[in-house]
């Protein structure tokens, strides 16, 4: 291993280290982490009312070390422990998707509704499994599934909601059919947001969206021990405002399908496998068309193109221990013009590849070990990557050899990564948890090859480097649970360093937008240290009452200057009280100020804030039919205030009533 | 190793394929060679005969004002037998009425790929009301001389490809023109000025002591580019450096010229280069 292994400054800390050895947050058997409750259609909990409805990323933002960059009020950026981008995966039921946006308006996360979620699974680095290969954090998000039936029966459940501020409507249906052998479910969400309101009634220009999405979900079963399902999701966003950028989204769309077909019949030592086969296709359409101040007009499309086949064999068991495998290829295939269009009239249009018809091949494979010794329980995990990438296109490639570099041979990573997980029970109600994990990435195609993408945080162009290294990363991290009755603690605490860290660096180029502040290009710049840590404490007051708190901090440096976009401390206080057919949740959400930022890069010093937010629901019956008619306010206070992720500043939402009302059949 | 195996298989598989069709190629090559002489795509802008020899002048595209790509090709009368050991010198006229003045040339010399003498002719200005242009062939065959003259109509160019100025040092006429690139396109190309100097009338020689710089720019856009190659001198007044264009619109490519001791001999002049 070449990176130094530094003092590995424990706090006191923990996990969540939940049953599984990933964070797995599983909506209908809620623990710990009962504010995630995504399930709109059966909610069990108050608690689910307070974030029910609103979009996945703030449901996501719930779960502990996630923080999220916004650039608007849609499809915010997934955070965790500081990494985002290239450093973590996000991927929906197992399928990798990469976004067609040269600017990351549309991460994997904005093809998920919130109503069709059935699970979120979040694993560190130090605690992923084989199946998955981000550096610093894997996502995977579920969506939901028809369930076969000896009863041949139909369910529907509708949902409508009103949100004060935005004067947003969101609709939503689902329709299953479940028989014995064949079960399909439809799912379908639309919304419709006016530009939102922040604390000071000030609205924020450019923050609309409108939104449908589509989901189906077949499966087949083939014999009693073998499924074949289909998973379908059509999404398409339009006229969808980015206040912190110069251009707003007219087209987003995203086509991802997948044919899954899973087996309880042994192959080889497994006693199971599942073998998966999915392609998605994203369109992506910048549109400055609405904005007035604008230079010049230009047209900005993106695709992105993802096949992949992967192959998971799960459960070799041997005494209490258990083994399994993964493998996967994927091709990835992506192109991002700019044209931009002089309005004298005598100038032809001027015309670049933004990202020049990069094609990506992946191989991965690689094995999970959990070994059982009673109160010690051990997880090894080895995976190895190989990937290649190219410039396909004649112009790209002669764009890059215009910036000296040698475009005749792809790019190949060989990636190692390999990580330990020791925990042991100290007895029934303390466990100890140890990890580390030592992996590598390659440059995701925008630090290869992205050409003058403008980055509207810190203002400045950013260029590929097609000569980059894989950034190598090197964590740990230190956990403790306490769990005794109606008392639960948890606590984490890590420390991450990554080498060959890449990076945007100032360049003496021009800057190819107008009014830019100059030009970044990605290098290796060595060493950049993460640490923090998150603590977590819920207890049951009585039955009918729960309160729950949890507090999250990092910091994250390189040698000279701290990073930018490093969420503060930040913790939430939770008070839960239900009643009959009543339910009532309360929650206070703090945000420390934020003292570590890099003005250089886009951040400023940003204040601290405190949220009120309230939710109420009543549950009763119109004759078979469950409904539920709820009332949640956020930001009670209309307070004012800006989150440290949120790009070039932006105010975040002033106080939102949304109002509900939902049935089911 | 499991990948260099698969390696290897693909690449034997596509070298299989490569001689396959490598083989199925050859007898295209050898039409290809005659449609592809690049002396077809010029444009034939005169045919001169004397007892002695008939001329064909052929110009790389029709003729207008800056650095012309000039062939010539010299026959037996009446055969289609070409001269090669002649030896040419061009003599490029631009008549006034009141006055005459020459241009800057390269005399041709024999190129076997093209088939033809090749030359070059740089006009400095257009034919029209002010005066007509000839381009006079002088042969020399084995002391056999002979002299062609072809009048020459000369085009001015949307986009300037000659400029002409007072050297900031001494007030002598400086003739810049661009040779390369023609056809622009994105990414890095070649970039040649031709730089001369008008001593008389009659005499235009190369200047061959300048240091030149050169800067992109997209006015609309207000910005450059990086990783270009200032031009440097190679022989005869060629400077040849390398352009970057990052994208595909209207550039503008501003040069300086210093002599060899550092003095400013032009501090701006460009070339607009617009291509899509």
């Amino acid at each position: 291993m070449k990176a130094v292994f530094t003092i590995l400054l424990y706090f006191w800390a923990t996990g969540l280290f939940a049953q599984e050895d990933t964070t797995f947050v599983d909506l209908r058997h809620n623990n710990l982490d009962e504010v995630l409750i995504i399930d709109t259609w059966e909610s069990k909990d108050a608690l689910k009312t307070k974030v029910e409805f609103q979009p996945l990323e703030v449901q996501l933002k719930q779960i502990q070390g996630v923080s999220l960059v916004s650039r608007g009020s849609f499809a915010q950026e997934l955070v965790f422990r500081g990494q985002r981008d290239g450093r973590i995966q996000v991927r929906v039921n197992g399928m990798r998707i990469y976004n067609a946006c040269t600017d990351r308006m549309d991460p994997s996360t904005s093809y998920v509704v919130s109503n069709n979620l059935q699970s979120a699974e979040l694993s560190s680095s130090c605690e992923s499994a084989c199946a998955a290969n981000g550096l610093a954090g894997n996502f995977n998000l579920k969506t939901k599934e028809a369930c076969l039936s000896k009863t041949d029966s139909f369910k529907l459940g509708l949902a409508q909601q009103y949100l004060s501020n935005t004067r947003g409507l969101n609709s939503s249906f689902y329709l299953e059919n479940s028989r014995e052998k064949f079960a399909w479910r439809l799912n379908g969400t639309w919304f419709k947001n006016e530009n939102y309101r922040d604390g000071k009634g000030q609205e924020i220009l450019y923050s609309q969206n409108k939104k449908q999405n589509w989901s189906l979900n077949t499966i087949y079963r083939l014999s009693p021990k073998r499924f074949i399902s289909l998973d379908l999701i059509y999404d398409l966003a339009t006229d969808v405002g980015y206040p912190s950028l110069p251009m707003d989204v007219s087209i987003a769309r995203g086509l991802i399908g997948g044919i899954t077909y899973r087996s309880y019949h042994a192959i080889g030592p497994f006693k199971d496998y599942e073998l998966k086969l999915y392609h998605n296709d994203i369109y992506h359409e910048m549109d400055d068309s609405q904005r007035e101040d604008v230079f010049m007009h230009m047209d900005m499309p993106g695709w992105s193109r993802t096949s992949g086949l992967s192959f998971n064999a799960f459960n070799w068991e041997f005494r209490r221990h258990k083994i399994e495998w993964a493998g996967e290829y994927f091709s990835n295939y992506r192109r991002a013009e700019m044209t931009m269009f002089p309005d004298n009239g005598l100038e032809p249009p001027m015309f670049m590849l933004t990202w020049p018809d990069a094609r990506l091949h992946g191989l991965g494979t690689g094995v999970s070990g959990h070994f059982n010794f009673g109160l010690h329980q051990l997880m090894l995990n080895i995976r190895f990557d190989y990937e290649s990438s190219s410039i396909t296109d004649k112009i790209g490639r002669d764009q890059w050899i215009g910036m000296g570099y040698n475009m005749t041979d792809a790019r190949t990573y060989h990636l190692p990564q390999v990580s330990l997980n020791y925990s042991r029970f100290l007895n029934e109600k303390h466990q100890f948890k140890l990890a580390m994990s030592y992996g590598e990435r390659a440059p995701t195609s925008s630090e290869l090859y992205g050409f003058y993408l403008f980055n509207a945080h810190d203002g400045f162009d950013y260029l590929g480097n097609a000569n980059l290294k894989a950034e190598g990363l090197i964590s740990s991290e230190m956990g403790y649970v306490y769990s005794h009755q109606k008392m639960n603690l948890t606590s984490t605490a890590f420390i991450q360093q990554f080498s060959d860290y890449i990076f945007g660096l100032n360049t003496n180029f021009d800057a190819m937008t107008y009014g830019a502040n100059g030009v970044r290009a990605y290098e290796n710049v060595g060493i950049a240290t993460f640490y923090g840590f998150e603590l977590g404490a819920s207890y049951q007051i009585l039955n009918a009452w729960k309160a729950q708190s949890t507090l999250e901090y990092i910091r994250g440096f390189r040698p000279q200057s701290d990073l930018p976009l490093i969420p503060p401390l930040q913790a939430d206080f939770s008070l839960n009280y239900s009643y009959g057919q009543w339910n009532f949740a309360s929650q206070l959400r703090y945000a420390a100020e934020q003292n570590h930022f890099n003005s250089d890069y886009g951040d400023r010093y940003t204040p601290s804030y405190f949220l009120i937010d309230l939710a109420a629901n009543y549950r009763f019956k119109i004759d078979k039919a469950k409904s539920l008619v709820s009332l949640a306010i956020n930001n009670l206070a209309d307070s004012y205030y800006r989150d440290h992720l949120s790009w070039a500043g932006i105010p975040a939402m002033g106080r939102n009533i949304s109002l509900g009302i939902k049935c089911g059949l | 190793m499991f990948f260099n195996k698969i390696n290897l298989r693909v690449a034997m598989a596509a070298g299989l394929l490569l001689l396959m069709s490598a083989c199925s190629k050859d007898e295209d090559d050898d039409k290809q060679i005659n449609s592809n002489n690049p002396l077809s795509e010029y444009v034939l802008l005169g045919e001169e005969s004397t007892a002695n020899a008939s001329v064909r002048l052929y110009a790389s595209e029709d003729a207008y004002v800056g650095y012309n790509e000039i062939a010539v090709q010299v026959f037996q009368p009446g055969t289609d037998n070409q001269l090669r050991a002649v030896s040419i010198q061009l003599l490029p006229m631009m008549d006034m009425g009141m006055m005459k003045h020459s241009a800057p040339f390269e005399n041709p010399t024999y190129n076997e790929s093209l088939g033809a003498f090749s030359g070059s002719c740089t006009f400095i200005m257009p034919s029209g009301q002010m005066g007509s242009w000839t381009l006079a062939v002088l042969l020399d065959n084995e002391g056999v001389r002979d002299t062609l003259t072809f009048p020459i109509n000369v085009v001015p160019k949307a986009e300037a490809r000659l400029i002409s100025f007072e050297s900031e040092l001494d007030s002598s006429k400086i003739f810049v023109a661009l040779r390369a690139p023609m056809d622009a396109e994105i990414g890095a190309n070649s970039f040649e000025l031709m730089i001369y100097e008008r001593e008389t009338m009659m005499a235009f020689p190369a200047v061959k002591n300048l240091s030149v710089e050169i800067t992109p720019e997209m006015p609309t856009m207000g910005h450059g580019s990086p990783n270009n190659v200032n031009p440097i001198h190679m022989e005869n007044g060629h400077y040849v450096g390398e352009v970057n264009f990052t994208m595909s619109g209207y550039w503008k490519v501003h040069f300086m010229l210093k002599d060899s001791s550092g003095q400013m001999v032009k501090s701006d002049g460009y070339f607009d280069i617009t291509f899509q």
